[in-house]
């Protein structure tokens, strides 16, 4: 919401400055931008009047204007072809500073004839006015400078909460700032809604529509004036220079009641508002045709939708400068139908009776009209809304709770009965407030009127703190345990993980869960979810896998020759309909390094090592990103997913072999270590070496070694740890028994080993 | 000659080879030189090449020379057995840190960690709320839907404040605390939300925010005051003033945005006092609206509610002015800004 401050003191008497005014507004709640004046330059620039116009002698495209600014004569060349005699426009001299570009004017030969200034448009004076060539000005202002013709005293814009229709009006907001910084005063009118009623025929057949009031006059439209026009532009809206629809947005603008003119002589028949009965077109008046929905809220003539009330007027009925009769149209709607307007279609009008209007202000609002049209009506039809009055209970009790501080009657009622609230009933404590006719739609508990009572004052609200807040614990103040002991469990996890990633020189990422579509290469290994209103074709997807993410930052540092290589992030990933938090590393061996994979899997194990749980089952895979890998399993459940990462998802590394571990923390549980008895004897250590067959993955031996019971440790792998060879895995058995073994009763044991191995794998051992 | 000269001056293998990339590397100073050649005639070319390869092979065999001697160098430091072994420990990223300090303040004044899904439904993120459909209120939300065979309702919740709906669900169900007056329940919760607004240097699509909740008699807007104090006092390590001024959010009434006095300095915002600084917002907080209460039979309660971004919380501490820069993850910018 924009506004003018010499706009905002006809209905505010204030000796406040311009700064004052936004501070206050601020405070209020309203945060504020200074729009005008922006700097001193549109001071120096003066309003000239063009005397005499003739072409220039080496340029088609130029003309050479003559102008008297300031009792002076200059002669100007202008690119703009269109000025006539007796035209008012900008003049800047040499020396004067240009806002758009920030430099000083410099007298210029333009083809051959001197320049001595240059005449300017309202972008190179950064105006908010809608006009390609040079500014047109009113004669009213010649030899007056810019900044007092069109500044105003400056200009403000606000942002106005959802809930405060009210202060989209220079009325609105003079009432706010009225009870801090001044006093709020209404201009006298004469009442011009006095004529003889009745015999328009407007019928009302819709309960949307909860009142209308119409007024017939004989009228003929002219350009608008000076005032309301600069006005009008220097808050960026558009002026039609018909005046009498520029009028209805400059009244509307100041009193927050929108309004509409017909022109009468094209109407046919009677007129309703009515329900829409079917899906109907409309051509609204800025030309675009609008399919409206069953059950939109229109007005008809016995030909046609003629408008869209609350919303936007129609083409075929719109006020020209040829029109004679005007019916001027307001009312109070129902602010769900405009809320739920088809195609969120954005006007002025929609903005103010979607947040709600001041049913008692909607005739002074068109008294005001009528008067700044100087126009008496002929017939006038009014049928105002009927509401109940809103009355709130109010405890005064409940502002001590609530602010912590206590307030008397007196104090209320010195507080909102300037701005329109008042006091019905009175009984101790107990309070009935009537609400202002301007706050209806946005007061309904009597938390609403605390705020009234604080707004401004919050800056007096002293701190305490929370009681025994001090080194307790938390379980004294929540008696629900709303966190079950898996996410405790979770936390845990994912710090110790952290950590131990931290401590093996990972870096720690965070990325955003929303990835590209290209980055999918999602596609390739985990789906994420779906969004369908994405901000860009780019980011339309909820993560499925970190995976890409982290081989972009990987990818950015050894673009940039950092030699970091390990990178990690905890986070969520969404797939499945789900959300999970997960563990994932990523690892680009170093070109000598050979010890690639060991460094992800040294994670995974001192991770099951720290929170103590056995080593998972692992199983060699290829799912998903994995090139070759392995997952682990804990209960048959997928914990961890370790190995090379897919040629197509690794991009500008796709020759080389980096590696991925992923761990699932919140599936594991906990199901602490079962520890082996402890002997008192010296155990007896004895190897075996086992013969592996080509891609026989290790793993299955020894997690069947370890179901059998035995302790041992692998000692040995020749001649690597690679898959697709015939490799010997050696491994060291540990036997550990009460009483001292003979060398016979270990070769026993030793031969058992083997035969179990071979009877389940078919591998020899030596 | 300039070259030589920063040959000379390398420290460490690491500076040396940093020289010899910005010299004889594909880019490199005399590497260009060389391919410029190229564009001379036949007689500069011969001329110039001679030179240039000279240039060329010197600087390598300074390259060479100084390598040598560093690495000697650096032979000769492992010497010393008595140095401790030092891994280089590498950082956690600020938003983890600062997620895990807040998660200690807040069990300090005896909150508990709440969790919600990142993908929500329009009840809990807009309806329970208060923020009704078509109302101006819920379109300043730009939000993101999720496209789903089953459900047509599932978004990218715009804030944490969903989180106390499924809080407030909990209580309802437990029919006990129902009955006792003297249970209090302080909760938090911080999460990822989404808003699909433009991207700027501190908007961004995705971010962070803490929510914090108190259901508790007798406790009003000046322990509410005291509550966020003790919260910035502890994550910021020093006093912070704040100041609160009324807002609207549909879900709390009285509303108020939290500000905090902060200054421009060296091109980075920083917290100062109310007489020199200027307001800068941090948070929004009010009384849980009634009405919300009222659904899940809690109409006799006073619980408030509060709300933050906690990346301009982390970029104030730490005079970052480039939001993106938290989602970049480049080591340097780490080890500068994250936590241990």
């Amino acid at each position: 919401m924009k506004f003018n401050i010499s706009w905002l003191k006809e209905y505010l008497e204030t000796n406040a400055s311009l700064d004052q005014i936004c501070e206050q507004l601020e405070l209020l709640g309203f945060p504020c931008e200074q729009k005008f004046p922006t700097s001193q330059a549109l001071e120096e620039i003066y309003i000239a009047k063009i005397i005499a116009k003739e072409p220039h002698p080496n340029a088609d495209k130029l003309n050479i204007y003559t102008i008297e600014d300031r009792k002076e004569i200059f002669k100007i060349v202008c690119g703009d072809k269109t000025l006539e005699i007796n035209d008012y426009v900008p003049f800047a001299k040499p020396g004067t500073l240009i806002p758009s570009i920030k430099t000083i004017l410099k007298e210029a030969k333009i083809r051959g004839i001197v320049s001595p200034g240059m005449l300017c448009s309202p972008s190179e004076l950064c105006l908010p006015i809608q006009n390609t060539g040079v500014m047109k000005c009113f004669a009213e202002d010649f030899g007056k400078n810019i900044s007092e013709s069109y500044e105003d005293e400056g200009i403000v814009e606000i942002e106005v909460t959802p809930n405060r229709g009210d202060m989209l009006s220079i009325k609105g907001i003079a009432r706010e700032l009225s009870h801090h910084i001044g006093k709020f005063k209404q201009p006298q009118l004469d009442d011009f809604l006095m004529a003889q009623e009745g015999n328009i025929f407007f019928e009302i057949k819709s309960p949307d529509c909860l009142g209308l009031i119409t007024v017939l006059i004989e009228y003929q439209p002219m350009a608008t004036g000076p005032k309301i026009a600069k006005r009008l532009q220097m808050i960026g809206q558009n002026v039609s220079n018909i005046d009498v629809i520029d009028t209805i947005n400059y009244v509307s603008h100041e009193t927050g009641q929108p309004m509409h003119a017909f022109d009468y002589d094209k109407i046919q028949g009677k007129l309703s508002i009515e329900n829409l009965k079917n899906e109907e077109d409309f051509l609204a008046l800025n030309g675009e045709k609008i399919t409206l929905q069953k059950g939109s809220l229109v007005i008809k003539d016995d030909k046609e939708i003629i408008s869209w009330p609350g919303i936007i007027g129609g083409e075929n009925t719109k006020t020209t400068l040829r029109t004679k009769n005007i019916l001027l149209e307001t009312g109070m709607f129902k602010t769900d139908p405009i809320q739920r307007r088809a195609n969120k279609i954005e006007t002025n009008a929609g903005k103010l009776f979607e947040r709600g209007i001041d049913p008692e202000s909607i005739e002074a609002s068109l008294n005001a009209l009528l008067a700044v049209l100087k126009a008496k009506p002929i017939k006038i039809q009014k049928q105002p809304p009927k509401l109940e009055p809103k009355i709130i209970n109010f405890d005064l009790q409940s502002v001590k709770n609530i602010l912590g501080k206590n307030v008397t009657k007196e104090d209320v009622a010195k507080i909102l009965a300037p701005r329109g609230f008042e006091i019905t009933e009175s009984k101790d404590e107990k309070l009935g407030i009537k609400i202002p006719g301007y706050r209806i739609f946005d007061i309904e508990t009597q938390n609403c009127i605390i705020e009234e009572l604080a707004a401004g004052k919050y800056g007096e609200i002293e701190s305490i703190n929370l009681s025994g807040s001090f080194g307790s614990s938390p379980e004294q103040y929540s008696k629900i345990n709303f966190q079950n002991n898996a996410q405790r469990l979770d936390n845990f996890f994912a710090l110790s993980i952290s950590e131990i990633a931290r401590n093996n020189e990972f870096w720690e990422c965070i990325h955003p869960s929303v990835v590209q579509k290209e980055e999918d290469l999602f596609e390739i290994c985990e789906k994420g979810r779906k969004i369908s209103n994405p901000m860009n074709s780019k980011h339309s997807f909820l993560r499925g896998t970190m995976i890409p993410q982290l081989i972009e930052t990987l990818s950015w540092h050894s673009k940039n020759s950092y030699r970091y290589s390990k990178f990690f992030e905890i986070g969520p990933i969404y797939k499945n309909g789900s959300q999970e938090n997960i563990f994932t590393a990523i690892f680009r061996p170093q070109k000598k390094a050979k010890n690639d994979i060991k460094q992800l899997m040294r994670l995974l194990y001192a991770f099951c090592s720290k929170i103590d749980i056995d080593e998972p089952d692992a199983e060699i895979s290829q799912d998903s990103w994995q090139k070759k890998g392995a997952i682990f399993k804990q209960n048959d459940i997928v914990i961890a997913k370790v190995g090379s990462i897919k040629k197509d998802i690794l991009k500008e590394f796709d020759k080389e072999d980096i590696y991925a571990l992923e761990i699932y923390i919140e599936r594991i549980s906990r199901t602490p270590k079962i520890h082996q008895k402890i002997s008192h004897q010296a155990p007896v250590y004895r190897d075996l070496s086992f013969h592996l067959p080509t891609n026989f993955a290790s793993g299955h031996l020894i997690k069947f070694l370890q179901s059998l019971g035995y302790i041992f440790e692998i000692f040995d792998i020749y001649p690597s740890s690679k898959l697709n060879i015939e490799r010997n895995m050696g491994i060291k058995f540990a036997f550990l028994q009460d009483e001292p073994l003979t060398s016979e009763q270990i070769d026993e044991k030793l031969k058992k080993i083997r035969l179990q191995v071979e009877q389940k794998f078919g591998i020899i051992a030596s | 000659m300039d070259y030589l000269k920063e040959i000379e001056n390398a420290s460490n293998i690491e500076a040396l080879e940093n020289v010899r990339v910005k010299l004889l590397g594909k880019e490199g100073l005399i590497t260009n030189q060389i391919k410029g050649l190229s564009k001379l005639n036949s007689e500069e070319k011969k001329q110039q090449g001679a030179i240039l390869n000279k240039l060329k092979q010197e600087t390598k065999q300074h390259i060479e020379i100084k390598k040598a001697s560093l690495e000697k160098k650096e032979e000769e430091d492992q010497n010393d057995y008595t140095l401790p072994y030092r891994k280089e420990y590498t950082k956690q990223h600020p938003i983890s840190c600062a997620i895990k300090k807040l998660e200690n303040i807040f069990a300090r004044i005896g909150f508990e960690n709440l969790v919600g899904p990142d993908v929500e439904d329009t009840y809990h993120n807009f309806d329970a709320l208060n923020i009704k459909e078509n109302h101006p209120s819920r379109e300043s939300h730009d939000t993101f839907y999720m496209e789903d065979e089953e459900r047509k309702d599932l978004l990218l919740r715009t804030h944490v404040t969903a989180v106390q709906i499924r809080l407030l669900e909990k209580i309802a169900k437990e029919k006990e605390f129902l009955g006792e007056k003297e249970n209090k329940i302080r909760a938090f919760s911080i999460g990822r939300v989404y808003r699909n607004d433009s991207h700027d240097a501190t908007h961004g699509s995705m971010f962070h925010q803490i929510e914090g909740i108190i259901i508790e008699d007798g406790v009003t807007m000046q322990h509410l005051k005291g509550c966020l104090e003790f919260l910035l006092k502890n994550f910021f390590e020093k006093e912070i003033p704040i100041r609160f001024r009324p807002s609207y959010f549909p879900f709390t009434e009285p509303s108020c945005e939290i500000d905090i006095p902060a200054k421009m300095e060296n091109g980075k915002l920083e917290i100062s006092d109310f007489s020199s600084g200027k307001l800068v917002e941090i948070g929004g907080c009010g009384i849980i609206h009634p009405k919300i209460l009222k659904n899940f039979g809690l109409e006799n309660k006073q619980a408030f509610a509060f709300g933050m971004g906690l990346e301009r919380w982390i970029m104030l501490k730490n005079g970052i002015t480039n939001f993106h820069a938290l989602y970049e993850n480049k080591v340097p910018w780490l080890k500068k800004y994250g936590g241990i």
